[in-house]
């Protein structure tokens, strides 16, 4: 339906983990169904399509988005950061890094957005408390049961964050003074 | 603070500069009153606002307060606006009351006096316009221990000292300790008052939370600067040490008449300064006239909001003072011009004056007193600037300007026009006057007398679209609503003239508005003592001073009320003739005839009325017609209005087109269905309905035949029209009501013109006619949704302040309201092309409507607000978990909401989403007589919000069944607004609404994209 609402699809300039991109798509393409099959970026999950997992969630100008339920065109001039954004294989970010470690996985489908989401939280609150942590994911669904796990792997997110410390932290006069 | 001392070096601009990532946003909470003695703060003071709350709410960083200040620094603008927003602070009204600034004096009385009127001390008053800012310019501010980065947008050096200067002082650094970064780009015609309360603001919030936090910049409303004269003995006994400050004394031997200013003479600090340090607040800059004529510093509470910079203080001092000494040389029965030459000290100010009174003497006629031949009365007026000042090198500078100008003014109708203009100035390097060359030059510009007669300019008419600061205009095309109200700028000088420092060329002009004075005083005896002028105040002046006691006022406005009670009539005569004849189709206009201005001011009409909205289908070409627009006689197609020749209106004459948009006639004779907002088109002045036109007109022309409209009999009998339009319609223009403000009358021709929102927030009566009188934007329905009652926004169930309102137009989005959906999005979509004069205009009509009160409503929406604030579920309220057992549809209505809702919507937990979170205990719909608009939203979704920013709700017509709705439907009317009646058949409503909107929803959702 969408595409025959727009038969000609915009050719649309977006800002992916950095880099920039020009995807032709109907504007009101979810932004997910954009990040995985034009962009090849699988970290972002489909779920429920209706915003009510989780399972999708990326950052949009830092702030965590559901990524099924915003169209495409809502990402125009805004930085958008997927799971991929966050780290490599080789040098996973300091959240992907204390998933990995507290093994905060079962099946591993939800842990997009439960990373996601955390990442979103230490980026405005770095020490978090466990109440502030829980409501935050309060509304990631996991089907699995690894709440415990991934609650454990939020606050050592923080930990880890606090520790790479001034690495992570720029300075107003650049690395000079 | 006598003149500007040289600033340290600017910082230079880096080639490629970029704000700093990962910033925050910060916003600042806003006194209602904020007053300034020149030393303290006056204003309203914090009794309490509860910051936890604002903690709490979703995206907040850091909540800070520092005295009277408390500002928010959130990830995002928006969430920093949900949270200051939730705080419903507390003020307490300023000791000894407001003394506002006196601006709102009627310029006939105070602002003119006739020439035999015994002279009360003179007061002479300047008016600054207000000013826009365009969506989205920011400061960036980062601060550390010992220094701070600050990143402005495009500003000329002036600006970014006085920048520098504030920081210094609000952070306690030296000057040289920040690094000031200048983004590229075109001139914003920012006024500098603008960017230095942002970056203050974005200051204190970056050294509270250490990170960087950018603040955009706010325009600000209009103001007047009035000074006093002062008898000489009196001066020195008068003004206290302290004034010292911002005034020096007088040197030895100086003889020229002196001002008291109402207001402290300097400028005033920035908000975030005076709110954190209330007992302290000085100013870091002030006017740099020379003390010739020496301002006192008044101590009278001003208004301190105000943008006066320091080229207004300028432009108020030459005024002032320079038609003083006019005045004076009258009184002494000198000729003023001599008399001002004679009494300026030696040196080259004083050389200068006379070159230019030498040289406008030069090929001019005797002065005379009485009409000229012509009728006309003739004059000439000298006026003097001397101003120190900083030019780009950073060096300091002495300069002088002269100007003589020449008016002629007709006498009936006060008409003024400056028919010669010589000016001169004259500048020298104070650190070397003995070497330097003196600069000086005598000009007859045309540019002068062009923007000498800017100052002229009438009054803001009604129907003025300012051109929208900074949006895409080449060289300071954004200035020229400051340029018209601040002075006189020859073009040229616009981008120079200075805050803080003046660039040189700035001073040349400052002389203009008391020459001019001067000079109409001396063609008419009458002294203007308003500036800019106004021609109505002269005229009044000019027929009082006539003699004959008539009372021109009352006169015109009786024979006004015959005249158009006359053109009522005839055009009720005209609109109940049946049959239209049609109008000859024609060659279509030559476009280029239209100027670039009105073409832009054609398409801010177009955007104000939102043609595109209805004249665009899903889909297709904008403009070219083919929406189905849902009426309760039928469907009715909208029409192609671009310009093609075929199917759209590419051969309708103007006469053509204006009949259709004020009578509703197509231009084959046809009456359209006033689905088509003509009844309120009518309003529209002739100067905007050209200027549509000839944007219309410039349009690419589409070639789209749109669906014939067919209604049911009798509705399809499109000549009842006729009848329907003798009853209903009244196709006179807007005429405004002199008894109201401009602003209240630019807001009422909009939303009564071109805003056509009546359409949909009036009740129509059984015939489809909007209703009148108490009616009038009473609430009614559009397209499935219900357009809720605009009479009574102040006290309505959840009532609005002037501000959510204004936010509300501007973004689309009020936390304690809500966010515009359905057909409101495209409204808001158009106003924001419009200025924020205009938006601001329309709150103010809007918000002085009259309407009935519904005080149970008040109660009903407190409770609301407590349950939107109240954790939901049986932990939280055991009551409720009572009524969930008792009822089944609310448990299950409550785990819809839990599942489908809670994310985005549930106060006080969750996560911080991309976009607003809307508390569904603070909106409107949930409050309002019907279901219809939740229904909506729910089957729907939000789709094309009125800003991307403000985020997305999915459609649930596929998810939830009509029971289910109407299970959640309850529940949330429910909790969320506990205090109404519960709505009845909602299921019913609900699969209603599924089966009609889903042609509409497609519409809908296809409507925006590009």
């Amino acid at each position: 339906m969408e595409n025959s609402l727009h038969p000609d699809c915009a050719v649309l300039a977006l800002r992916v983990n950095g880099r920039a991109h020009r995807v032709p798509a109907a504007p009101d393409t979810p932004l997910l169904h954009v990040l995985r099959n034009d962009l090849a970026l699988n970290g972002p999950k489909f779920g429920c399509g209706l915003g009510e997992c989780g399972a999708c969630t990326v950052l949009i100008d830092g702030v965590a988005a559901r990524s099924c339920v915003i169209p495409v065109r809502a990402a125009r001039g805004r930085e958008v950061t997927t799971l991929e954004g966050l780290g490599t294989r080789a040098q996973p970010g300091a959240t992907q890094q204390a998933f990995i470690e507290c093994q905060a996985a079962q099946c591993g489908y939800c842990l997009n957005g439960m990373i996601m989401t955390v990442e979103a939280l230490l980026r405005r609150n770095p020490r978090p408390t466990e109440d502030e942590l829980r409501s935050e994911l309060h509304h990631n669904l996991c089907r699995c049961g690894t709440h415990i796990e991934i609650l454990r792997a939020g606050l050592r997110a923080a930990q880890l964050r606090a520790e790479c410390g001034a690495a992570c932290v720029g300075k107003p006069h650049g690395a000079g003074r | 603070m006598s003149g500007m001392p040289p600033g340290p070096a600017e910082a230079t601009p880096v080639s490629r500069v970029e704000r700093p990532v990962d910033c925050l946003h910060g916003l600042m909470l806003r006194p209602p009153v904020v007053l300034w003695d020149g030393a303290r703060y006056r204003g309203s003071r914090l009794v309490r606002a509860p910051l936890a709350d604002a903690r709490s709410q979703p995206g907040v960083v850091s909540v800070v307060q520092c005295a009277e200040f408390i500002g928010v620094v959130a990830v995002g603008a928006l969430y920093a606006g949900q949270a200051l927003a939730s705080l419903a602070p507390v003020w307490r009204a300023p000791e000894g009351g407001v003394h506002e600034a006196p601006a709102g004096t009627p310029p006939a009385s105070a602002g003119v006096s006739h020439a035999d009127a015994p002279s009360t001390p003179a007061r002479y008053v300047w008016r600054t316009a207000g000013s826009d800012v365009p969506a989205g310019i920011e400061v960036v501010v980062w601060c550390a221990d010992h220094h701070a980065g600050v990143w402005l947008p495009p500003c000329p050096a002036p600006a970014q000292w006085l920048v520098r200067r504030e920081l210094a002082a609000l952070l306690r650094l030296a000057p040289d300790a920040l690094e000031l970064h200048v983004l590229e780009g075109g001139a914003s015609g920012l006024h500098p008052l603008s960017l230095m309360d942002a970056a203050a603001e974005a200051a204190l919030l970056s050294q509270a939370v250490g990170r960087p936090v950018g603040v955009p910049c706010r325009g600000e409303h209009p103001a007047a600067l009035a000074l006093s004269a002062v008898p000489a003995d009196a001066f020195g006994a008068d003004a206290p040490a302290e004034d010292a400050v911002s005034a020096p004394p007088p040197r030895a031997g100086a003889t020229g008449p002196r001002l008291r200013a109402e207001s402290p003479w300097g400028v005033r600090p920035s908000l975030a300064r005076l709110l954190s340090e209330p007992d302290s607040a000085h100013a870091v800059a002030g006017a740099g006239v020379q003390p010739a004529g020496a301002v006192a510093a008044g101590r009278g509470a001003v208004a301190g909001a105000a943008h006066v910079g320091v080229h207004e203080l300028n432009a108020a001092q030459v005024f002032a003072q320079e038609s003083l000494w006019h005045e004076q040389a009258l009184a002494r029965g000198e000729d003023p011009l001599a008399w001002r030459v004679r009494q300026m000290p030696d040196g080259p100010g004083r050389v200068l004056a006379q070159q230019v009174v030498e040289s406008a003497a030069l090929g001019a006629h005797a002065p005379q007193r009485g009409p000229a031949s012509d009728g006309l009365l003739h004059g000439r007026g000298l006026a003097t600037a001397q101003v120190q000042c900083t030019d780009d090198d950073g060096g300091s500078r002495m300069v002088w300007s002269a100007w003589v100008a020449q008016v002629r003014v007709q006498p009936r109708t006060g008409e003024v026009d400056v028919t010669r203009v010589v000016a001169g100035q004259d500048s020298a390097h104070l650190q070397a006057v003995q070497v330097a060359s003196t600069h000086r030059r005598i000009v007859q510009d045309p540019a002068l007398l062009a923007s000498a007669r800017e100052l002229l300019g009438a009054p803001a008419a009604f129907d003025d679209w300012a051109p929208r600061a900074g949006a895409g205009t080449t060289d300071g095309g954004g200035d020229s609503a400051l340029a018209r109200h601040t002075g006189a700028l020859a073009p040229a000088a616009q981008g120079a003239v200075a805050e803080g420092r003046l660039a040189v060329d700035g001073v040349l002009t400052l002389p203009a508005a008391a020459a001019i004075a001067n000079a109409i005083h001396d063609a008419t005896g009458v002294r203007l003592r308003e500036a800019p002028f106004e021609r109505e105040a002269l005229r009044l002046a000019l027929s009082a001073g006539a003699g004959a006691a008539r009372r021109p006022g009352r006169l015109r406005r009786g024979w006004a009320w015959l005249a158009s009670g006359a053109a009522g009539l005839a055009g009720l005569a005209a609109m109940a003739w049946p049959v239209k004849p049609a109008l000859p189709l024609t060659e279509g206009p030559d476009v280029s005839l239209y100027s670039e201005q009105v073409i832009e001011r054609g398409r801010l009409v177009a955007a104000a009325g939102d043609c595109i909205a209805c004249h665009t289908a899903p889909g297709g070409a904008p403009n070219a017609g083919g929406f189905a627009l849902e009426t309760p006689f039928g469907t009715i197609y909208s029409t192609n209005i671009t310009p093609d020749n075929e199917t759209g209106i590419g051969r309708w004459s103007y006469a053509a087109f204006e009949r259709a948009m004020r009578e509703g006639i197509h231009q084959d004779g046809r009456q359209l269905y006033p689905a088509f907002p003509y009844t309120a088109f009518a309003k529209l002045s002739d100067a905007d309905m050209q200027a549509l036109y000839g944007y219309l007109m410039a349009q690419p022309p589409v070639q789209a035949e749109a669906p014939e409209t067919r209604l049911a009999f009798p509705y399809s009998l499109r000549p009842a029209i006729a009848g329907w339009n003798a009853l209903f319609h009244d196709p006179t223009p807007f005429t405004p009501d002199p008894g109201r403000s401009v602003e209240w009358n630019r807001g009422a021709y909009l939303v009564q013109g071109a805003g056509h929102c009546a359409a949909c927030h009036s009740p129509r009566n059984s015939l489809g006619a909007e209703k009148t009188g108490i009616h009038y934007l009473a609430g009614g329905a559009a397209e499935g949704w219900q357009a809720p009652a605009l009479n009574r926004l102040a006290d309505g169930p959840l009532p609005w302040t002037r501000e959510e309102l204004y936010q509300y137009l501007r973004t689309g989005y009020a936390a304690r309201h809500g966010v515009a959906a359905g057909p409101m999005a495209p409204v808001i979509h158009g106003l924001a092309e419009l200025p924020d004069s205009d938006v601001r205009a329309i709150t103010t009509y809007l918000m002085a409507l009259p309407g009935e009160t519904d005080a149970g409503g008040v109660a009903s929406a407190q409770a609301g607000a407590k349950a939107a604030a109240a954790p939901a579920g049986p932990a939280g309220a055991p009551a409720q978990a009572d009524t969930a057992r008792l009822f089944p549809q609310h448990a299950n209505g409550e785990r819809i909401y839990q599942n489908a809702c809670a994310v985005c919507h549930e106060a006080g937990s969750g996560p911080t989403l991309f976009g607003v979170k809307p508390l569904l205990g603070l909106n409107t719909n949930l409050h309002a007589a019907t279901p219809d608009n939740l229904i909506q939203v729910i089957l729907n979704g939000i789709q094309t919000p009125a800003d991307d920013a403000l985020g997305y709700m999915p459609a649930f017509r596929d998810s939830l069944d009509d029971r289910q709705i109407a299970d959640l439907v309850g529940y949330l009317r429910s909790r969320f607004a506990p205090g109404q009646p519960a709505w009845r058949e909602v299921a019913d409503a609900a699969g209603r609404m599924r089966a009609a909107g889903h042609t509409t929803h497609e519409q809908g959702e296809a409507q925006q994209a590009e």
